[in-house]
């Protein structure tokens, strides 16, 4: 399954090793159009988890530059995997991407409030998926935080 | 035609102030038996919340069926019981099963995440944690909570 078109693509010489982007959904179909998407541009390397624990494990074991995560899905929801992974010092400040078909204001709020920094509408283009990869992965720690803190103060334009 | 935006903008700015002033202090209940632990949750708290203590399973059950704080704060091992069970009992308290609950440990492993939010927990922060990012999300949850309020239930 590793073998995907692409992935291997641009990997000449001297190249930076490339970014790991680990993927959460119960959905295949969803994980592999996800997969291809960020593949594209030859940059990221692709690891994927099935469900909210799995998601942890694998978060645990490869350390990704950076997560996508769905809501709804067995064991463990989205939500509840962006809290973990921001509620832990050690893995805070890691890139999060919700993309999700639960689309209503207070899910895609819940999703911010939970520490997410993108809440992305599924069916998903991948070209917006992947612009919003390499804004997301340009976030530094004091943005997050001042974010984060805007937030918490009840921020009305978030 | 809309309303005038500059006169839109300035209720909106009223609104804002208005109840940023006016809130009333939120009550939190610190479930620790470690003094040092729940010092330096207070400190981190600061002066926006008011603090109560409980160092056991029972004394916090005892503070909460007493009267319900806005939020919970409950290290996963206590004295006497576990953070745990205080959830899953919280969580059969028709008065309390809405109230925000963080668990907040040295537990850091994801088998105790799980086990935290299975329990009926809202957030699970590793203890040691940075006081600006604590502080912030213990505001967040409230927010949450109150989106959550009408439909519980999100995980599978």
């Amino acid at each position: 399954m590793s073998e995907q078109v692409g992935e291997d693509a641009g990997g000449e010489g001297a190249e930076p090793p490339r970014k790991k982007v680990l993927v959460i959904d119960d959905n295949p179909t969803i994980v592999e159009l996800i997969r291809h998407a960020v593949s594209l541009q030859g940059k990221y390397a692709v690891v994927v988890a099935y469900d909210g624990v799995e998601g942890l494990e694998r978060f645990s074991s490869e350390q990704p530059d950076c997560v996508i995560v769905d809501v709804k899905m067995p064991r463990m929801d989205g939500y509840q995997v962006v809290r973990c992974i921001r509620g832990d010092l050690a893995s805070a400040h890691t890139p999060l991407i919700i993309l999700s078909a639960m689309n209503e204001a207070d899910d895609k709020l819940t999703g911010v409030l939970s520490g997410v920094d993108e809440y992305l509408a599924k069916p998903f283009k991948p070209s917006v998926l992947c612009a919003t990869l390499e804004r997301v992965m340009q976030i530094t720690p004091e943005q997050r935080e001042q974010r984060l803190t805007r937030l918490a103060a009840g921020d009305p334009k978030e | 035609m809309l309303g005038d935006p500059g006169r839109e903008a300035a209720v909106a700015a009223d609104w804002t102030i208005e109840s940023m002033t006016q809130e009333r202090r939120l009550s939190v209940l610190v479930v620790d038996p470690s003094v040092a632990a729940t010092d330096r949750v207070r400190t981190a708290l600061g002066e926006d919340y008011a603090v109560h203590l409980a160092s056991t399973l029972a004394q916090a059950l005892d503070a909460v069926r007493a009267q319900v704080p806005d939020l919970l704060v409950s290290e996963v091992d206590l004295s006497e019981g576990n953070g745990l069970q205080l959830c899953e009992q919280i969580r059969l308290l028709p008065e309390a099963d809405q109230m925000p609950i963080m668990l907040l440990t040295e537990r850091a492993s994801i088998h105790d995440k799980v086990a935290g939010f299975q329990a009926g927990a809202d957030d699970y922060v590793v203890k040691p944690f940075d006081v600006r990012l604590f502080h912030a999300r213990i505001r967040l949850l409230c927010r949450i909570k109150g989106l959550e309020h009408p439909r519980r239930e999100i995980g599978a």
